[in-house]
């Protein structure tokens, strides 16, 4: 095809730059339309596909150009941060999850709000992935890469949010864990999402392996003690290295070696509904709780990626 | 006579097959009392001799004192095969003992499913007897005795290295305050040294002696301190040690007042076990034929 601009220039020299200046407007005002179009998506539909390619699209869409400059924008990640809103709203989940608009200069930032605590979220850049931020923390609650289709809970986040800070609002913390790991279980059905929860996991098959290899005894030990100070006897595993303890409710706590080749250990959580999550346990019974304080690096989970 | 060998062929020849007789008889009986899982029987076979001095003064040594040398080398399977029962019948009396089979007919004996359960002897199936660890079970018995509340076995070491951790927890912290302190000495030190000199005063010699020895005074708390982190952490891990065994015994404790009202109707009851065994076969066979 013949360039038109080329051809103007032929025909019409004075006039040229200015046919220019036209058409990239053009190109810019479509360029805000397609925004528009894929903003509108991203607010209204009902369409889970729908949902997640609109917001796909504008994390990646840049809506100036040099002819236009729109001065109501939003930060790449905050699409994120409407398509978790969204997603959340249509499922029907009962949240105190508040979303925030707050201008900034050029820029409107989005936040999630938790009713009830002066706490905020918001999605940010960090290191090329999008991560979910406690703004006054500034702990990465949990990663999420809606192109790769992945989404992760930082252990790091874990250990030091959950056990070795003291938190006040003990209540709103689980609140949260609560409706951020319900919405890694919407991603992994709806979507398909590859989601490590972390110590989250409620399943019976998670294994949650240390990040360290082989174990020390006087780990085991411990909790040999201190389990019996608690009236739970910490008992001897038939199958594997390892021990368990009989919790209340029918829940079994597993600490076992899963490989002996690598001696890589690892804790299980079993459950007849598969409701009871690692972190549960460890906020169930102060003594587990306090073992794994008191032996944090030796008990670090690894995270799946 | 050339030939001077005795010349009984008839009698030697007879008195050979009817002692080959009898002991094919032997292992015929065995082989049966096998087949129909008698274990009774294969006792009775197994040992006659025990079985005539333990359980019946009037048990018939049909076989001789010894029989069983004649199929010794199927001691291991045969072992093996009794054990079926014997630890049926184990389990009930001694519900906190567990087994494992290290070799075909060899078991190990362990007290408790409990983390780090310890090994407490073996048994010997064929014997129908426990070889326990006598060491192990004195601890038992050590503690079983001590009656005072909140008392164990390890208690007072526990407490003992308890508080030695509370005091070096205190050096540890009073070394930033030792620190200063010794850099102030040696401030005054350098002071003196200014004011020294040819004709120095008494006062002053007196006054640096008293800090060169209170400064080698510190130095050597300071060592202590500096010595101590170590040392919790030693001291930690032998109540580990301690606490762990004061668990494990607890816990054997518990198991054996389940089964028994005294550590030493226990022993009677495990140091007696063949009799006990066989007695409990014995009116099994009562039952079974009254039945």
């Amino acid at each position: 095809m013949d360039n038109p601009i080329n051809e103007d220039k032929k025909t019409m020299p004075l006039t040229s730059k200015l046919v220019k200046v036209q058409s990239d407007l053009d190109a810019g005002l479509d360029k805000g339309r397609r925004f528009a179009e894929l903003f509108r998506t991203l607010t209204t539909t009902h369409d889970n596909v729908e949902l997640l390619d609109a917001a796909k699209q504008l994390y990646a869409f840049v809506v100036d150009s040099d002819a236009v400059v729109f001065p109501k924008k939003f930060e790449a990640s905050d699409y994120y941060l409407i398509f978790m809103t969204r997603l959340i709203e249509l499922s029907g989940l009962k949240t105190k999850l508040g979303l925030e608009i707050e201008q900034k200069d050029n820029y409107q930032s989005l936040f999630h709000s938790w009713a009830g605590t002066s706490q905020s979220f918001r999605f940010e850049m960090l290191d090329g992935k999008v991560e979910y931020v406690d703004q006054t923390s500034h702990q990465t609650i949990f990663s999420l890469n809606l192109d790769a289709r992945k989404m992760s809970f930082d252990t790091d986040t874990i250990n030091n949010f959950y056990f070795l800070n003291n938190q006040d609002d003990k209540a709103s913390l689980y609140d949260e864990i609560k409706l951020f790991t319900k919405f890694g279980q919407i991603l992994e059905d709806l979507y398909g999402f590859r989601v490590d929860f972390n110590m989250f996991d409620a399943r019976n098959q998670k294994v949650y392996e240390f990040e360290q290899v082989g174990l020390k005894p006087a780990i085991t030990d411990e909790l040999f003690v201190s389990a019996a100070q608690n009236h739970f006897t910490l008992l001897n595993a038939e199958k594997e290295l390892g021990a368990f303890l009989r919790l209340n409710d029918h829940v079994i706590f597993t600490i076992f070696q899963e490989n002996p080749e690598t001696d890589q250990w690892a804790i299980q959580v079993n459950d007849a509904d598969e409701e009871v999550s690692l972190f549960d346990i460890f906020k169930k019974y102060d003594f587990l709780n306090e073992w794994y304080v008191k032996n944090i690096t030796d008990l670090k989970l690894k995270m799946l990626f | 006579m050339a030939d001077e060998r005795m010349n009984h062929e008839e009698s030697s020849r007879d008195i050979l097959i009817s002692q080959l007789k009898n002991k094919d008889q032997y292992i015929n009986e065995l082989a049966e009392a096998i087949d129909q899982h008698n274990d009774l029987r294969i006792y009775q076979l197994l040992g006659p001799l025990r079985y005539q001095d333990e359980i019946n003064n009037a048990f018939n040594l049909e076989f001789g004192d010894y029989p069983f040398e004649l199929v010794k080398d199927q001691r291991q399977d045969l072992a093996h095969f009794l054990s079926d029962n014997l630890i049926d019948y184990l389990i009930k009396k001694f519900p906190f003992f567990y087994y494992r089979e290290v070799e075909k007919g060899q078991f190990k004996v362990f007290f408790g499913n409990w983390w780090d359960r310890r090994e407490i002897g073996t048994l010997d199936a064929l014997n129908v007897e426990y070889t326990l660890d006598e060491e192990k079970l004195e601890k038992v018995e050590k503690a079983l005795n001590i009656d005072e509340a909140d008392k164990t076995l390890n208690s007072d070491q526990i407490n003992q290295l308890s508080a030695q951790n509370v005091e070096l927890q205190k050096t540890v912290a009073a070394q930033a305050e030792l620190e200063k302190k010794q850099q102030e000495l040696m401030e005054q030190q350098n002071n003196l040294a200014d004011k020294g000199g040819l004709f120095e005063s008494n006062k002053i010699k007196e006054e640096r002696q008293q800090i060169k020895d209170e400064l080698a005074k510190i130095a050597e708390e300071a060592e202590q301190a500096a010595k101590a982190p170590e040392q919790i952490r030693n001291n930690q891990k032998q109540i580990l040690v301690l606490s762990k065994e004061d668990t494990t015994l607890s816990l054997e404790i518990e198991a054996l007042k389940k089964s028994f009202t005294s550590y030493r109707e226990f022993r009677e009851t495990a140091d007696q076990l063949y009799k006990n065994y066989i007695n409990s076969l014995l009116d099994e066979g009562q039952v079974k034929s009254n039945g």
